[in-house]
């Protein structure tokens, strides 16, 4: 397993907060530390895949309160959420709220495995998905005008034909900007582009 | 008493054989006049003796018409008893019946005021007798004689008849004694009823009170009690007096011990005896009673106790009641919070045992390792001690708190409450560098409750103000505690210049497991206001108006419980 995941804990008590932090290490996740929900949001994150294991009952914002805000100030950091007693109402509004597990206090070490395990995954592909992103616009950053156009048409699945009608071009053209955009975009087929265009969301 | 009737006779020299006719008749008299006196004296009541003197007086005379008055006066009565009801101290009977009797205005000045035996002749207009059921006729012949006792009139009889020769001298001076006896006969039925009465009003005066009195011979072991004595001891009114081995065996087998006990040390001491003890009826029914007496002399020259018993078995019923209700309330009280409660038990326990158990986990992953790393492992280790012995503390604070449940309402002196927990929290105070102001009011506030309970709310307000200021640097840390009595309430305030209390959270504050404190149990406050409820109080938080918050709570004072110094 990476030794470069990151495990933030935040639970007001710090014995468990300690144990639990203990436990972790011993699963080779790096961890870290906090006791309060402010801590937290004032700690540097590194840039790494992360999630974040939380107490639901903590004096101040409490583990549901703060994980409301994380989604409202879109740190999409996946949740698990930790409480004392089993409370049904609450783990609901918590998992409905994105939590990936809620686990009950005292944890057992498996769900506690399987629980960062998915929230990690999460995170990586999150993170994953992120990186391809931010390429994709990099490159579609490249494309001209034209061939903006031209990528929109081809991905909604029209032929040259009817690109060329569409923008009262040529169909010569229309191929010679069709070759350019999968040149620069690195597709290698019509529907590797579609995939592109909805992952940027550029619509016609 | 024939002697004087003898002397009342006119010496008249007269022939042996007139003198023989007439020792005849006198004799006759005599007898007749015995036998009235007889009569007479068999009347138990005043109206009896009034009656019994009419019809007596009418026979002998053979007048056909009369009536018996006895005066409003009351002076008789009054000397009787002064409380013996009013209606009766005028009564009137008369043959025939008639609805009012009216002396003629010069009649009752002669016979009420004089004390004179007036006879008359009169029309029938003149009669005492107004609407008799048979009207008198034309012409009547009157007498009319005072009741004197101890010469006071106590009445009037009157006889009315239609021949003049009725009241011939001797006729007279014989019903002026028949009149005189009656006055006596008066007098005695009267004290007689008003014993009777008096005797009446304290049996049911005991019967209400639900108490008899008691005199029990410390020699004999005999006692005399009176009828309500009887009823609680469930004995027949026959056995008089009534002797030790009864007594005894209506007493609570469990409760002999003590109660032989406490006779014989007050018997040997002298001193004024009080127990109470319960009483077995032969129907199986349990009584409680309270038993006082002292020790005197009795007639005979034993040693008495005399006193009272009490039967208090309602009392104890309804001291019972209140008792139950109040545990069933602070039963309730406990139960309510006791979900509340259970959240907190199972937040205390299982953060420790989470701990421990994820910390044991993390040492075997650390030994399980290649290579092993013992002193993470090591670590792991320590940590799982450290968390067993907080668990260990909170089971510990547990038992102290499920030994607080049980509410002992007694009275208690508020002022000297709050003093005792005030010089408890003496050290923490002085070095949290607070100053203490106190202000409490200087009547003794007794209020009824439990003083352990009460302590601890103050304890924990007290506390909570202390921590308030330890959380803050900003000006003097003043704690301000203060009581003052207002409309049948003490309050108590207590009041910080600490961090307060947002105004959001100011009603959460009472919530169980709500809690600001990063330590806390989140119970403090809300077990806090339940026991202030309890007692029939309110608890409530102010914010200050400079800073820091004045925690107040209310609590009913015993009625007249406040005294002066």
């Amino acid at each position: 397993m990476s030794s470069s995941v990151f495990v933030h804990v935040v639970d007001d008590d710090q014995a468990v907060r300690e144990s639990l932090g203990d436990l972790l290490r011993s699963m080779d996740y790096q961890v870290m530390l906090h006791g309060s929900a402010s801590e937290f949001l004032s700690a540097e994150l590194p840039d790494a895949p992360a999630c974040l294991v939380l107490d639901v009952r903590m004096p101040g914002t409490s583990g549901l309160e703060l994980q409301e805000y994380m989604t409202r100030i879109n740190i999409s950091m996946p949740v698990i959420l930790m409480t004392g007693f089993g409370d049904i109402p609450m783990s609901v509004k918590a998992m409905k709220a994105g939590a990936v597990d809620f686990l009950t206090k005292p944890i057992r070490e498996q769900d506690l495995i399987d629980a960062v395990a998915t929230a990690v995954r999460i995170d990586q592909g999150r993170r994953n998905d992120l990186v391809h992103i931010i390429r994709l616009r990099e490159r579609y950053k490249l494309l001209t005008p034209r061939e903006r156009q031209v990528m929109v048409l081809v991905a909604t699945g029209l032929m040259n034909k009817q690109v060329a009608s569409e923008l009262s071009i040529r169909e010569a053209t229309v191929k010679m900007h069709r070759g350019s955009v999968m040149r620069k975009m690195g597709a290698r087929s019509a529907a590797t582009l579609a995939r592109m265009a909805e992952a940027l969301n550029i619509q016609r | 008493m024939y002697g004087r009737v003898v002397g009342y006779f006119p010496a008249l020299i007269e022939d042996e054989r007139s003198l023989a006719m007439r020792l005849e008749s006198e004799t006759h008299e005599l007898e007749a006049i015995a036998k009235a006196f007889q009569i007479i004296s068999k009347e138990m009541s005043y109206e009896g003796v009034a009656r019994a003197l009419l019809k007596e007086a009418l026979s002998y005379s053979g007048a056909a018409r009369g009536g018996v008055l006895l005066s409003k006066g009351g002076e008789l009565l009054a000397k009787a008893d002064a409380s013996f009801p009013r209606e009766r101290a005028e009564f009137f009977t008369s043959h025939p019946v008639a609805g009012e009797f009216r002396l003629p205005a010069d009649i009752s000045e002669r016979v009420l005021a004089r004390q004179e035996t007036v006879v008359r002749q009169a029309s029938s207009r003149g009669s005492a007798l107004i609407d008799p059921v048979e009207p008198p006729p034309q012409s009547i012949t009157q007498l009319c004689l005072p009741l004197v006792h101890q010469e006071r009139t106590i009445g009037v009889l009157y006889l009315e008849s239609e021949r003049r020769e009725t009241f011939t001298s001797r006729c007279i001076s014989m019903i002026s004694m028949l009149a005189s006896q009656a006055a006596v006969f008066f007098e005695s039925t009267q004290l007689f009823e008003a014993l009777r009465e008096t005797n009446l009003w304290m049996v049911k005066g005991q019967q209400i009170g639900r108490m008899g009195s008691y005199r029990w011979n410390t020699r004999t072991l005999l006692s005399r009690a009176s009828r309500e004595c009887y009823r609680i001891f469930d004995v027949d009114l026959d056995v008089n007096p009534v002797p030790f081995e009864v007594f005894k065996s209506r007493i609570y087998p469990d409760d002999l011990p003590d109660l032989e006990q406490a006779l014989a040390e007050a018997v040997s001491a002298k001193s004024p005896f009080s127990h109470e003890y319960r009483v077995v009826h032969r129907n199986g029914s349990i009584l409680h009673v309270a038993a006082v007496g002292q020790f005197d002399l009795g007639p005979t020259g034993d040693v008495e106790l005399e006193g009272i018993i009490t039967d208090i078995t309602e009392r104890k019923a309804a001291e019972q009641a209140l008792t139950d209700a109040r545990n069933e309330l602070a039963r309730a009280v406990r139960l309510a919070s006791l979900g509340e409660l259970a959240g907190s038990i199972v937040h205390e326990i299982n953060q420790p045992l989470t701990g421990i158990i994820m910390s044991a986990e993390a040492c075997l992953r650390w030994l399980a390792r290649e290579p092993t790393e013992p002193g993470e492992a090591r670590k792991s280790a320590l940590r799982v001690i450290e968390q067993g012995r907080r668990a260990r503390d909170v089971v510990t604070g547990l038992r102290s708190l499920a030994r607080a449940a049980q509410l002992k309402f007694t009275d208690v002196q508020i002022n000297d409450a709050i003093e005792e927990i005030l010089l408890l929290l003496k050290r923490d105070i002085e070095r949290a560098d607070v100053t203490l102001r106190t202000a409490l009011d200087r009547s003794k506030l007794i209020v009824e409750g439990d003083r352990v309970q009460l302590q601890q709310v103050v304890h924990n307000l007290v506390r909570n103000a202390i921590d308030a200021m330890i959380a803050t640097n900003e000006g003097p840390r003043l704690l301000t505690v203060s009581s003052k009595a207002a409309e049948g309430h003490v309050s108590v305030e207590i009041a910080d210049t600490g961090i307060g209390i947002a105004s959001t959270n100011r009603e959460r504050l009472f919530d169980a497991l709500y809690t600001t404190k990063g330590d806390g149990l989140g119970l403090g406050l809300s077990i806090c206001r339940k026991i202030i409820a309890v007692h029939g109080g309110r608890l409530w938080v102010e914010e200050n108006t400079a800073h820091g918050a004045t925690f107040t709570f209310t609590l009913p004072l015993r009625p007249s419980a406040t005294v002066s110094n």
